[in-house]
């Protein structure tokens, strides 16, 4: 059977970009297009592709057509490994929310991170890979295998 | 609705996989504007020469903000 990585967004994004770690993702996505490994995502990273994005095109580090065109492309990438059954795209459910609401308070996670956290837990993923040092360390908290992509593995 | 607390089932191990659901592509799809002539190389190279910045901040920003 096989792997399943849940992507944070802070992880999805080195695909994508050529910064501290990339070389990671470029081998998850190369073994995921393989079909060695299946990618998870939940709905909430393809919002904040965009957000970040909308973040560099609001400081004029790309244009209004980069912008279109990046996200595009990525958009594009999500739906072709979807369909090829290589990439899942989970919901977030109200229960997931709910469950979220714990997190935020004793762990001390913002929103996001605390949805993140429990989809990767019900999404059955093997690993989470983030690049945030806090995050991952609740993601082990909960007993879930992490990888800071950041660092070696 | 459930009145128990989550965080002990999460602990507990009951929120199960199979109660997650899978989001349809046509959601993603229809967010899809253009040709789709460019490719993944293509975004790379332009965010490679303009962003010299970590995404990984970015959306660590967005989310403490």
């Amino acid at each position: 059977m096989n792997k399943r990585f849940f992507l944070d967004t802070s992880a999805f994004f080195k695909e994508y970009h050529d910064e501290e770690g990339s070389d990671h993702l470029h081998g998850i996505f190369e073994q995921a297009k393989n079909g060695r490994v299946i990618l998870c995502i939940s709905i909430i990273t393809i919002s904040e592709v965009l957000n970040a994005l909308d973040k560099i095109r609001k400081r004029r580090i790309i244009s209004d057509s980069e912008c279109q065109i990046i996200a595009n492309v990525i958009l594009s990438d999500i739906v072709e490994l979807t369909e090829q059954g290589k990439m899942e795209i989970h919901e977030v459910k109200p229960f997931i929310i709910r469950a979220s609401w714990d997190l935020i308070l004793t762990n001390h996670l913002s929103a996001i991170d605390a949805i993140q956290v429990i989809t990767a837990r019900v999404s059955s993923a093997d690993i989470f890979l983030a690049a945030d040092r806090y995050l991952l360390s609740q993601m082990q908290e909960i007993g879930l295998k992490t990888w800071n992509v950041e660092e070696n593995s | 609705m459930t009145t128990v607390r989550i965080d002990s089932h999460i602990q507990s191990g009951h929120i199960k996989p199979t109660d997650s659901s899978l989001v349809p592509v046509e959601i993603v799809r229809s967010m899809i504007r253009g040709d789709g002539i460019y490719c993944v190389k293509d975004a790379r190279m332009i965010l490679n020469s303009r962003f010299k910045g970590k995404f990984s901040d970015i959306v660590h920003e967005i989310r403490n903000e």
